[in-house]
């Protein structure tokens, strides 16, 4: 599969044969508003809108898309944070949407969630050792000297010394702490790692630091990672697989290398050109804002600001259509996309 | 020539500590983008905010001069200050949404520079906030005059923001990382409305950004800083294309997030200098792969190399290797 500019975390696609490990389908998450007024119609949020995924074991999926359009809710849904509307969430086997309080508990062991700011995922007043110890009490895992060992070790795995135990979250640089998050995320040894965000908080030089870790951990572990950052060079980088998202649906997924190189939705076009500062006028690939996830437009979702749109774009909503081994999207327009946009903007 | 920001010998420090910011100078010509580029803590903000004279309680500020064309920044008094900020000189900031009055509409926001430094009354400065929203690319600008800070997508917000730093036509626009929190795409078309409306006014822009990318596209020259000083300066393309210094160098190596034969990311080795850390020689040379490779330790221990010219014209580096030209090109 992929052939040149391999990254560190090339693979080839052996991934389709292995085991599924999170499955998502046709998951739909509403987040009811408050009436305006005791008589006003209820008005929902559509974060997440019908979307299937699969992640297979080993597997490193990124998730891209910009503010509002469902990520960090579709990583919530993964972990049981919330419960979704519609849809049913498979981790390892489990529905996650049926479970009980006490068997939350066993998903913890099963998947972990990465945050954007590590500052603010540490308690500020624990030290690290202290907050590191407490996630083993919760799940009663070995004695006391088994669990100083394997904070130690988990510390030791992410690059940091037993200097830390004794630090408080305040005293650390933002890529130290957030190497302990991860460890912390590490310590009762997940198959599955969602991370949101995991390098957006952090300079330049810390955010190699952080991927380098994580693309290791994933080798040596054999993690399944969900990925989910707005930096395409992030995900680039580090996922197998790469699915775009816009307004609560996955408009398109395909390989990392395909998405790279033979993108056809517009969105991920406009995307791609903005991200890698490619194309000097991205209005013509991406016009204003995206509407309010409240009121979506009734067709294509992206319809508003798509300079292909036409009637049927309005006022019919595209299938996910498999244009490709592996690779899908949704678009009425897809066959003609590239063509149509490559005088305006892959010249450019 | 008149209507030119320049800083001499800048230094501010907090009590006893060793300074955060160090015989800083800087020019920003009429018209032209001069972008600030360093990872956090290097010192970029504080130098924005100390041309502002808004540095927070307990640092001590000193320099040879900051001066704005004809007007002393450093001498002048309290209210000399207020009538230059948001009159002259502008300012953007990162989070455009906790910027904003949540209490107030943004029509009288956007009004209240136009009453305040071009003497407007009520009815016009409103009339004219209309315009400014319109003509800064918002949609539906007599609707949003009377909308909230809340109401507000994180793009809008910016754009209002805008509206509001250029309602009094400043001559020199500082943005601190105006784009940070906003979406790719949206991100892509707030340069581009700094871009025109610094034509269209012919105004300077000081641009603070941790993104070289960002600055790669709407730049005129860069200075990049570390650890309280500027390391290197010159146009985007001599520190794009030529960079000297070897953090320049560095942080493009990591920006570019390329994996290198290995299959890993560059990353520059240890950690950021700070105040607490800095050595008497040069505050790089801890990380810094030239010196080692040129066994040239000793000499940027000892003494701190002065930003000196190297190559092309307006390019200077602070490091000894380009000063003693041990670089090969």
């Amino acid at each position: 599969m992929s052939t040149t500019a391999a990254g560190p975390a090339a693979s080839d696609a052996t991934d389709r044969g292995r085991a599924v490990l999170v499955e998502l389908d046709d998951v739909v998450k509403h987040f009811p508003l408050p009436r305006r007024h005791p008589f006003a119609p209820r008005e929902k949020v559509h974060s997440v809108d019908g979307v299937s995924l699969t992640v297979h074991a080993g597997e490193v999926v990124g998730l891209v898309g910009e503010s509002g359009s469902g990520k960090s809710t579709l990583a919530r849904l993964v972990l049981r944070l919330i419960r979704p509307t519609a849809g049913r969430v498979v981790v390892d086997g489990d529905d996650v949407t049926q479970l009980d309080d006490a068997r939350r508990r066993t998903l913890r062991r099963t998947a972990q969630l990465v945050f954007q700011d590590p500052h603010a995922a540490m308690d500020p007043r624990m030290t690290i050792g202290e907050s590191l110890r407490v996630v083993l009490e919760q799940h009663r895992v070995g004695t006391g000297a088994e669990r100083e060992e394997r904070i130690r070790a988990a510390l030791d795995e992410v690059g940091l010394d037993e200097g830390y135990l004794d630090r408080f979250p305040g005293a650390c640089s933002g890529g130290q702490l957030q190497r302990v998050v991860i460890a912390r995320a590490l310590l009762l040894g997940p198959k599955l790692l969602v991370c949101d965000e995991p390098t957006s908080a952090l300079d330049a030089s810390v955010q190699a630091k952080v991927l380098n870790l994580l693309d290791e951990l994933r080798r040596e572990r054999d993690l399944t990672m969900i990925l989910i950052s707005h930096d395409l060079r992030v995900v680039r980088c580090v996922s197998d697989r790469v699915a775009v998202m816009y307004l609560g649906q996955v408009v398109e997924v395909a390989d990392r290398e395909d998405l790279f190189e033979r993108s056809v939705h517009p969105y991920t076009i406009a995307l791609l050109a903005a991200a890698l500062h490619e194309s000097e006028d991205v209005d013509v690939v991406a016009a204003g804002e995206p509407p309010s996830p409240i009121h979506p437009p009734a067709g294509c979702r992206f319809s508003t600001r798509c300079p292909l749109a036409t009637e049927r774009c309005v006022a019919e909503p595209p299938p996910l259509t498999d244009v490709g081994p592996g690779h899908q999207v949704r678009c009425h327009r897809w066959p003609e996309v590239r063509e149509l946009l490559s005088d305006e903007v892959m010249s450019a | 020539m008149s209507d030119e920001l320049r800083v001499r010998g800048l230094t501010v420090a907090f009590r006893d500590d060793r300074p955060v910011l160090e015989d800083v100078s800087l020019d920003v010509p009429q018209g032209e983008v001069l972008a600030l580029v360093g990872e956090s803590g290097s010192g970029k903000s504080m130098t924005a905010m100390s041309v502002m004279r808004l540095l927070p309680d307990g640092a001590r500020l000193s320099a040879e001069e900051i001066a704005f064309g004809d007007d002393d920044i450093l001498g002048a008094d309290e209210r000399r200050m207020n009538a230059i900020r948001g009159g002259r000189i502008s300012m953007l900031f990162q989070q455009p949404k906790r910027m904003l009055d949540p209490t107030a509409t943004v029509g009288s926001q956007v009004a209240e520079p136009l009453r305040k430094y071009l003497g407007m009354n009520r009815r016009q400065a409103h009339a004219r906030a209309v315009e400014l929203l319109a003509d800064v690319g918002i949609p539906e600008p007599e609707r949003r005059v009377r909308a909230y800070a809340h109401q507000l997508s994180g793009g809008i917000a910016q754009r209002v923001m805008i509206a509001i730093a250029l309602a009094a036509q400043p001559e020199l626009l500082i943005a601190d990382e105006p784009t940070t929190a906003l979406d790719v795409t949206v991100e892509a078309q707030i340069l581009q409305l700094i871009q025109a409306k610094k034509r269209q006014l012919g105004m300077s822009v000081l641009f603070i950004s941790h993104d070289l990318g960002v600055v790669s596209s709407i730049a005129d020259r860069i200075a990049v800083m570390y650890a309280g000083r500027i390391v290197e300066e010159g146009t985007v393309q001599q520190i794009l294309s030529a960079p000297q210094h070897p953090y320049t160098q560095a942080l493009i190596k990591c920006s570019l997030l390329e994996p290198q034969q290995d299959g890993r990311f560059y990353v520059i080795p240890g950690d950021v200098t700070t105040a607490r850390t800095m050595t008497t020689g040069c505050r790089f040379m801890p990380r810094c792969p030239v010196t080692h490779a040129l066994g040239i330790e000793g000499h940027c221990v000892g003494d701190e190399p002065a930003l000196t010219g190297c190559g092309g014209e307006g390019h200077r580096s602070r490091c000894w290797a380009t000063i003693e030209r041990l670089v090969d090109a």
